[in-house]
């Protein structure tokens, strides 16, 4: 199985991947905190999204 | 979206779609913490709209505003329709649930973070490797049934009616196991056309899925040859007149493909929605369903297990694994798959994985990630071969 993986490793491949594109990405470190913040599960359960909750993944 | 408040457009199109994306600034902006997410991600769904987000000269990151019409974005990738405008930004990050953040850039997925598991690429294990061979036994079929509707002459007008059908077949395929991914209830569909070791709760015989598919299949290609001969004869020509007749067979059709694709939502919708009931939906390759709520009866002891992340290279990167790792479904549907080995099994897990089952020669493969919504290769954003159609790009 897969070894472990943190948001900062999420972080190293976006940033890599948006080298390769030739493009300029932010700072590591700022990748790291905005996926760190994302990852972030608060103590009361409620899910912490970018987005929003999965339960409108109804379709249009 | 991470986007640059200063420049949000750097280059726009040069025709602007009118479902276009366009930006809200938010009048002060709001450091980007758990807290102040945790409060405007209730008012931002994926499906409607998303956070603006840049960090400044300090690397101080700040959310500054909404990005609208994000619906389109999302229908295209899930297959529900055929086209939409691309996002905006650098990359898009989306909390797909807890612990789980995927991140796009345009129509491409960059990398995946699930707990603790990375995931580069997902397994385009429908479009390549041995379970698309067995797949394609199955749509070579439908395939067949299109030509003897509308013959082998229109079939052949154009050559890419193979791989347009095929990416058809498999989209419906997709569109089920994205619809029961929805709604984080798991579930599972056996594509067999058998039925031992099976107790089959409730038996119906609902072919209108297959049917559906077919009409539309037949539809897209008189379509197509029609709108080719109005093009080649008439509008490409010095003609200044052209039939009535031609024009409204075009528009007629048009409207019976729309007509037809509502059809077929209809029909995925309908199915996956057995998924709520506990046990498995039954179908014969041909996408009849058969029934739900369905138990695997068998007990065979398991031998091998592997695991499969790539599709392609599946043979040096597999890895075995202890089935007990898996839930009673999973393991089930392993039992099923190594004593019937022509059957083809997807499982859902609650927290939205999806997985296929089947048996090879070296024993029981259980395909891990599959890909099922409509991304492009990243290095390029050519259409990946799972792409049926470019997106419009705006």
């Amino acid at each position: 199985m897969a070894t472990e993986s943190y948001p900062s490793d999420l972080a190293i491949i976006v940033h890599r991947k948006l080298s390769d594109l030739k493009l300029s990405p932010p700072e590591l470190p700022i990748l790291v905190k905005l996926f760190e913040v994302m990852f972030h599960q608060p103590k009361n359960g409620r899910r912490i999204n970018l987005t929003m909750p999965r339960r409108v993944l109804g379709s249009k | 979206m991470y986007l640059d408040p200063n420049d949000p457009d750097p280059s726009p199109p040069p025709r602007i779609l009118a479902h276009r994306w366009k930006y809200i600034k938010l009048a002060v902006p709001l450091p980007f913490t758990v807290g102040n997410l945790a409060k405007l991600c209730r008012g931002v769904d994926p499906w409607s709209s998303s956070l603006a987000v840049y960090a400044d000269s300090e690397g101080k990151v700040s959310i500054w505003g909404f990005i609208d019409q994000t619906v389109h974005f999302n229908t295209f990738v899930v297959r529900e329709s055929g086209g939409g405008p691309s996002e905006p930004g650098l990359f898009q990050a989306v909390s797909q649930g807890i612990a789980d953040i995927i991140v796009y850039r345009a129509f491409s997925m960059m990398a995946r973070l699930v707990q603790n598991v990375l995931v580069r690429e997902p397994n385009d294990v429908l479009w390549a490797g041995p379970l698309a061979r067995r797949l394609s036994r199955h749509i070579e079929s439908f395939r067949s049934r299109a030509i003897a509707k509308v013959g082998r002459k229109a079939y052949r007008q154009f050559p890419f009616w193979d791989i347009s059908l095929r990416d058809e077949w498999l989209d419906t395929l997709c569109r089920l196991l994205i619809n029961i991914q929805r709604y984080r209830h798991g579930g599972a569909i056996l594509l067999s056309g058998q039925s031992d070791d099976l107790n089959i709760k409730y038996r119906i015989e609902y072919t209108r899925l297959s049917t559906a598919l077919q009409n539309l299949a037949q539809l897209r290609i008189t379509n197509r040859n029609t709108w080719d001969l109005i093009h080649e004869e008439y509008i490409e020509t010095p003609r200044k007149t052209m039939p009535i007749n031609l024009h409204l067979d075009q528009v007629i059709v048009e409207h019976d493909i729309e007509d037809a694709q509502m059809e077929l939502t209809g029909c995925i919708r309908f199915i996956s929605s057995l998924s709520l009931v506990d046990g498995l939906i039954l179908m014969r390759p041909d996408l009849t369903v058969t029934g739900f709520g369905t138990e695997i009866t068998c007990h065979n002891k398991l031998g091998k297990v592997f695991l499969a992340t790539e599709a392609q290279r599946y043979k040096s990167t597999k890895k075995e694994i202890d089935p007990n790792h898996f839930g009673t479904r999973h393991r089930s549907m392993m039992r099923f798959c190594q004593l019937h080995p022509s059957s083809i099994g997807f499982v859902i897990s609650h927290d939205g994985d999806i997985r296929a089952v089947t048996r090879e020669n070296d024993g029981v493969i259980l395909w891990d990630n599959v890909k099922v919504h409509r991304l492009f290769e990243e290095k390029t954003l050519k259409p990946s071969r799972n792409a049926k159609r470019k997106p419009k790009r705006s």
